[in-house]
């Protein structure tokens, strides 16, 4: 019994962290764009598949690889919101079918092109062996995805307390009109917000995909964990995301180690579509993204 | 006997003692008529075509007459939901999984007819919508969204959980067929797209009923802003409750002819993003809260799909998409809107003030 309390907490620690850091992205963008962007996804996969295609097509070093494979990211995401955002900003219905036409198109591209007969694996394991926790042993590659998703959410926070851009980007989440009124250069900050959010996403999906599966239709089920934790906290709050990535992650946690792993991902989408019926908003109102 | 007769601007026939006009003039044409009448005909003509001309069974020509017939079944109930809630629902497909399940459970395990299942199948769609209702007045925007986008995704992960019950991936098997075969498949296949034919001219005529009586416009009103419908007197919940649970159920019936026609009922296929997005652009492309619109789109779409399926293999959907893509980025307001923009009179009323010289 010690043994499994010990695996629920350690593993509500990490998988409350990862899935922090998978939504952090998705936050910032809802909530300073109020922009609801389902193309999100295939951000996970542009930047794993990415690096692959840096390193092993055209024999770059991983290094390099990644940071070309980021700067892809970036690129995307920059398109998205160019071609598909301003593009259909004043019909939301339009917007969301178009996102998430571009999140298909791009998993349908990456399936063309590495299937997942491939074998797809990108060696970013920093921490090879187990970390004991109490009773129970952890995967060290995990603890340290969730001590990077912490620090990119630090990095965030200070972005968003400290600097002129994350300064503007509150404004804008607290009052949209107020801020124009103040001159805030709307399209400019929106496109950096976008182009920002990407990051945490591409860098946790790097750190995580030695664990996981790879396969090119993975970006769904990442996404659900995005989803869960920005639609739970109350889209666009980052507190309120980081109380539901640990809540999610408890949840996961106790269910996959008392009941059956296979009920994980079902009773977490059962608990988040709950607490939206209790609180239609989320956990935190998303008067502001900080 | 028959006599023809020209007028200006008709011809009169006389057809044994029986007097009928016909209005030269293009634009005072009955349209639905002559749209029901192509459409209905539209499958025995390419039918012909294809084997008298091409020497060809066209079994997947019928196939995507059948798939566009599906997309109507869908997006039609999809767009009076949307008009009638106000809201942008992205979980239809979620209704069309649960008619699909009680009809091919009802079927196999306990042997119900077709004709048993159907009411059924709308029953439990219209049940769980009434049950799932309350979102539709609590959530707002894109909460609704999301709300409507976990709902297949939860009815997913129960069909991997249960898979002993819903058969996950490989689905419910040994489901009753529609109808006895013919023996013939080119002839069963031709039955089955006239029974979905039906299904959708039903769905059409339902809709296209409601959307011009009084509940019609109460909803049209709901959609454009809900606190005005409240001060006009209108039981805003109420509507919503009752359009959100009939629609869905309506779209239940999609499900159940799946089931019956596939002879089996596998959800995650249906439950994918792509079958939604296919779903989201046959109504958008069709023109907003444009019910016509939406067969033209739905033919468009289904033909599409497959041109790209034979051309492009495996990038068939990456094609297709970006050309949907394409055409929601140039084609606002839809097919009807192009329909509109040539027939303007029809739709948009307009009063001549003669200004006194």
């Amino acid at each position: 019994m010690l043994a499994e309390l010990s695996l629920i907490v350690a593993y509500t620690f990490i998988f409350g962290s990862m899935y922090l850091g998978m939504a952090l992205g998705f936050t910032i963008t809802t909530g300073v764009l109020r922009v609801f962007n389902l193309a999100y996804g295939a951000i996970f996969l542009v930047a794993v598949y990415g690096t692959w295609m840096f390193w092993n097509d055209f024999g770059l070093g991983l290094p390099e690889s990644i940071v070309l494979a980021i700067a892809l990211v970036a690129l995307f995401t920059y398109a998205v919101y160019q071609l598909i955002i301003v593009r259909f900003a004043e019909l939301e219905d339009y917007m969301l079918a178009a996102l998430v036409a571009v999140f298909v198109i791009v998993e349908e591209i990456i399936g063309w092109a590495y299937p997942e007969i491939v074998g797809v694996y990108v060696p970013t394991t920093l921490y090879d062996e187990l970390v004991p926790f109490g009773e129970a042993n952890v995967p060290g590659q995990y603890v340290v995805t969730a001590f990077v998703s912490l620090a990119l959410l630090a990095i965030y926070l200070l972005f968003f307390t400290k600097t002129k851009n994350g300064f503007i980007m509150r404004a804008i989440s607290q009052d949209m009109f107020a801020s124009k009124l103040v001159g805030v250069n709307f399209n400019r900050t929106f496109a950096l917000a976008m182009v920002i959010a990407s990051i945490p996403p591409a860098i946790i999906m790097l750190l995580i995909s030695p664990i996981w599966a790879l396969n090119p239709y993975i970006g769904w089920s990442v996404f659900t964990y995005a989803i869960l934790v920005a639609v739970l906290g109350g889209l666009g709050n980052l507190k309120g995301s980081i109380m539901a990535a640990y809540i999610i992650g408890f949840i996961q946690a106790s269910v996959g180690f008392l009941l059956d792993p296979r009920l994980m991902l079902l009773v977490s989408l059962l608990v988040v579509m709950f607490v939206l019926i209790v609180r239609p908003r989320g956990l935190a109102r998303a008067e502001t993204i900080w | 006997m028959v006599k023809f007769e020209a007028r200006r601007g008709r011809i009169i026939i006389h057809f044994f003692g029986r007097k009928y006009e016909w209005t030269i003039e293009p634009r005072y044409w009955r349209n639905p008529m002559i749209g029901l009448v192509l459409w209905l005909s539209l499958p025995l003509v390419l039918y012909t075509v294809a084997v008298v001309a091409f020497d060809y069974q066209p079994i997947a020509l019928m196939s995507t007459l059948i798939f566009a017939n599906l997309l109507i079944m869908m997006a039609v109930p999809y767009n009076l939901q949307t008009i009638g809630t106000g809201r942008l629902s992205f979980g239809p497909h979620f209704f069309l999984a649960v008619g699909g399940y009680t009809a091919a459970l009802l079927s196999r395990d306990f042997g119900l007819s077709p004709a048993l299942t159907l009411p059924a199948a709308f029953a439990v769609g219209a049940l769980v919508a009434l049950a799932l209702s309350p979102i539709t007045i609590i959530s707002r925007g894109v909460y609704y969204v999301l709300i409507t986008l976990l709902l297949p995704f939860i009815l997913g992960e129960i069909t991997y959980w249960r898979s002993d019950i819903f058969g996950a991936e490989t689905g419910i098997p040994n489901v009753e067929l529609l109808f006895p075969t013919t023996g013939n498949v080119t002839l069963d296949v031709m039955i089955f797209v006239y029974v979905s034919l039906a299904i959708a001219l039903v769905l059409l005529f339902l809709v296209d009923r409601t959307l011009r009586s009084r509940y019609g416009f109460m909803m049209g009103v709901i959609n454009e802003d809900e606190d005005v419908a409240q001060s006009y007197g209108i039981n805003v919940r109420q509507i919503k409750i009752i359009t959100f649970t009939l629609t869905s159920g309506a779209m239940a019936i999609c499900g159940w002819f799946l089931a019956h026609y596939q002879g089996s009922f596998s959800g995650p296929v249906w439950l994918m993003p792509p079958f939604l997005i296919l779903v989201l652009l046959t109504a958008t492309l069709g023109g907003k809260g444009a019910i016509y619109g939406v067969v033209i789109s739905a033919y468009f779409v289904a033909t599409m799909r497959e041109i790209t399926r034979i051309t492009f293999g495996e990038l068939s959907v990456v094609v297709l998409f970006l050309i949907l893509l394409l055409l929601l980025y140039f084609l606002r307001e839809g097919f009807w809107g192009l329909y509109r923009k040539r027939r303007y009179r029809e739709y948009e009323p307009s009063i001549k003030v003669r200004k006194k010289v």
